[in-house]
């Protein structure tokens, strides 16, 4: 669906904040985008959707080169972006401006998440609301558009507690083989749940993409005793470690029948913090298989 | 999927119509109210030619909105519809709506007035707007070369776009002096000898010209918007 090769990109010739970023998103899948601040998150965005052009390399949407900002291309996707900018018009109003732009929207669809979010009168004014509640309505009417690539920065900043979880049941339910969702976000606990791909930006470069089977397969995710700690420490297994009441809790390299749960938190610690060992694990060989997957295989022949 | 779409035109402008329509009544109604009043006293009709003109300046920059803010640039230029068919858009609304819109108003404006006239003197008269009817063209002619060079200094300039592009528009002022003087001195040599002939060549000549720049300005803005970033 989305393929980015060897591509750079600099705001000013001085500072180059992506180096030779290559990147390959498929359909059916909830990408979650991680990085630090000023990494390039929504930079990587743009490009994507054609409102920022690379300095070298080739992006391809849906085969095409998002830069032309072709119409059809553009039904097909919807940005959500951070801030918003909204007409003076009713949310009803706002649906029948926009939605004939989007051939696969679903009035339905529109009208059953906006009741999700608890949006109910149709008659409000886009510009009296506040920043959450015009987001639930984006996000609706987003989800609406049935576009085959839903791209949102920061989809739950400004939404309360309650809405949140309902932002999780909807983008689960929305999604399909046909589809992708790439969200950027820093709540990682608000989506941890929703997403099932984890892409994270570093450097100018894509640190890690990999589903979350993938990451399990490959990590675990652990609260330790001082002894296991230490045990593992020497084995040099600890990719990651913070202390917290119950111990230390740490991202490991995978540990058989461990007792583990995914922690999109601290996946993203360990990935900043251990690079290289990082690359390693989740580095495809020319076979397909990792260095880490030879290893266990290995293992498990022995 | 064609890159000119009359369906997609058609959506484009229903989105300007269902988000400014209140703005645009307001806007005839005060022209409207303004020309009803001066039209009443001959010597007022200075005030009504600053407010139309002051009005339709202020119309025009309303095309700096759709790239004016980084929020509002994205959402613009994420709207699904070629670079052309926005373009088309803002050309007819900039260049033919407004100034149809603003002297619609002015019209009914002052014979609303010669209405009243009548109600209350009992003499009618069916005026007319000199702005229409005898310098309209060559004014209107200055008004679209003067909007092509709003529409591209808002794709542009990102910063301060209202006061550069003003700037330009000085410019642009100062060249088009000196090309009807070079035109009406120089070429058709007024100072010596003034025949209807002469009048019409030199006019034709410079309709021409502002419809040649007004054009190119079209291309310009065509071009800035295709490599737009937001």
């Amino acid at each position: 669906m989305i393929e980015i090769k060897n591509m750079d990109f600099r705001y000013v010739p001085q500072r180059k904040i992506f180096d030779d970023l290559n990147l390959s998103l498929e359909a059916g899948h909830i990408y979650g985008l991680l990085g630090k601040n000023g990494v390039g998150k929504t930079t990587l965005l743009k490009i994507i959707s054609g409102l920022r052009f690379c300095t070298r390399g080739t992006v391809s949407v849906f085969g095409m080169k998002p830069e032309k900002r072709n119409p059809e291309m553009l039904a097909d996707i919807y940005f959500v972006t951070e801030e918003m900018d909204v007409p003076s018009v009713s949310v009803r109003d706002y649906a029948n401006i926009y939605a004939p732009f989007y051939p696969n929207f679903s009035a339905a669809a529109f009208e059953d998440y906006l009741h999700q979010f608890e949006i109910i009168d149709m008659e409000q004014k886009l510009t009296k609301m506040s920043h959450g509640q015009k987001k639930k309505v984006l996000v609706s009417f987003a989800l609406a558009t049935n576009t085959k690539l839903l791209i949102m920065d920061e989809p739950t900043n400004g939404m309360d507690i309650p809405s949140k979880s309902t932002f999780r049941k909807v983008v689960a339910s929305a999604i399909t083989d046909d589809k992708a969702f790439v969200i950027s976000t820093h709540q990682v606990r608000d989506l941890q749940n929703v997403i099932d791909a984890v892409l994270v930006l570093d450097r100018g470069e894509i640190l890690l993409n990999a589903d979350i089977n993938t990451i399990c397969d490959r990590l675990t995710f652990k609260v330790l005793s001082a002894d296991e700690y230490k045990d593992l420490s020497q084995q040099g297994k600890v990719l990651y470690s913070e202390d917290n009441i119950a111990g230390k809790v740490a991202v490991c390299t995978h540990i058989d029948d461990a007792d583990d749960k995914f922690d999109m938190e601290l996946l993203f610690c360990a990935a900043i913090s251990a690079r290289e060992t990082m690359r390693e694990i989740f580095a495809e060989k020319e076979n397909g298989k990792s260095r880490f997957a030879d290893e266990m295989e290995t293992k498990l022949n022995n | 999927m064609k890159n000119i779409s009359l369906y997609r035109i058609g959506l484009l402008f229903k989105r300007y119509f269902c988000e400014n329509w209140k703005k645009d009544v307001i806007v005839a109604s005060i022209i409207f109210a303004v020309e009803m009043l001066t039209s009443l006293n001959p010597g007022a009709s200075a005030i009504s030619w600053i407010v139309l003109f002051v009005f339709f300046i202020l119309y025009s920059g309303h095309i700096f909105g759709m790239l004016g803010k980084p929020q509002r640039a994205i959402n613009y230029l994420m709207l699904p519809a070629s670079n052309g068919e926005k373009l088309t858009v803002n050309i007819i609304l900039s260049h033919f709506y407004y100034p149809a819109l603003l002297i619609l108003a002015s019209c009914l404006g002052i014979w609303a007035s010669s209405f009243f006239c009548y109600r209350i003197y009992g003499e009618f008269e069916f005026k007319t707007i000199n702005f229409v009817f005898t310098r309209g063209w060559h004014v209107y002619l200055f008004l679209l070369l003067s909007n092509a060079i709003m529409m591209f200094g808002s794709v542009y300039f990102r910063k301060a776009a209202v006061i550069k592009t003003l700037l330009c528009e000085a410019a642009f002022c100062t060249l088009y002096v000196i090309v009807m003087m070079v035109i009406y001195f120089k070429i058709f040599n007024y100072d010596t000898g003034l025949t209807i002939d002469k009048i019409d060549a030199s006019n034709l000549i410079l309709y021409i010209f502002m419809l040649c720049v007004t054009a190119f300005f079209w291309i310009l803005s065509y071009f800035r918007l295709k490599e737009t970033e937001a």
